[in-house]
């Protein structure tokens, strides 16, 4: 992907991802995990959160820093990195509201033309894991970086 | 006549990260613990269909 990003630490087991939002409300630490929930398949979970001053992450609060795409993608860029490092295994993403899962929708609407470019997704909704589709709204979803990609050529 | 053909995807070097153990684990943090059991739970209860655990 070619989207501008935040720069990241990460804890070297490379589940723990830290960076910092800068905006108008000054600067987030914000805080990204990656916990396994399951072998068959291999699933991760992906929490992202913000982190206060006495070190409590949540993501009660919408930060509003102005800078929603390039967080995306600095979460894009852990996905990256996390599979870099354990494989191209299910991630999952859900939001701690159904307003919160609606904006990551939005979210990776948004960016749609470059994140496919690397993952695939899926959406729960109406009982199914679902092809992602971008004006739908979803439950959760499911990420798996691409390991080709696959085009038509003329013979 | 065309051809389906595929080829790793190329993905530009991120070479601005930094790894390091003087950052804290999270793997205790009750945030975290929580989301983690919440996502265990949803996948137990709406399973990936076979077709796309390949």
């Amino acid at each position: 992907m070619n989207l501008e990003r935040y720069n990241y630490i990460i804890t070297n087991n490379f589940q723990d991802y830290i960076f910092y939002s800068n905006g108008p409300k000054g600067s987030i630490k914000k805080v990204i995990r990656y916990t396994k929930i399951g072998n068959d398949p291999v699933t991760y979970n992906l929490a992202f959160g913000d982190e206060d001053d006495a070190g409590i992450v949540s993501d009660s609060v919408n930060s509003n820093n102005h800078d929603r795409d390039k967080v995306l993608s600095t979460v894009a860029g852990t996905i990256n990195k996390f599979c870099d490092h354990y494989g191209n295994h299910f991630i999952y993403v859900e939001g701690s509201t159904p307003s919160r899962t609606r904006l990551y929708q939005m979210g990776i609407s948004r960016l749609w033309a470059e994140v496919s470019k690397d993952f695939y997704i899926w959406g729960y909704t109406d009982g199914s894991w679902q092809d992602f589709r971008t004006n739908v709204n979803y439950e959760a979803f499911l990420i798996k970086r691409k390991e080709f990609d696959i085009f038509e050529i003329e013979a | 006549m065309s051809v389906v053909k595929k080829a790793p995807v190329k993905r530009k070097e991120q070479d601005d990260i930094i790894v390091s153990d003087q950052v804290r684990s999270y793997a205790g943090e009750p945030y975290f613990v929580k989301k983690a059991e919440d996502a265990k739970e949803f996948m137990r209860k709406h399973p990936l269909p076979d077709h796309l655990k390949k």
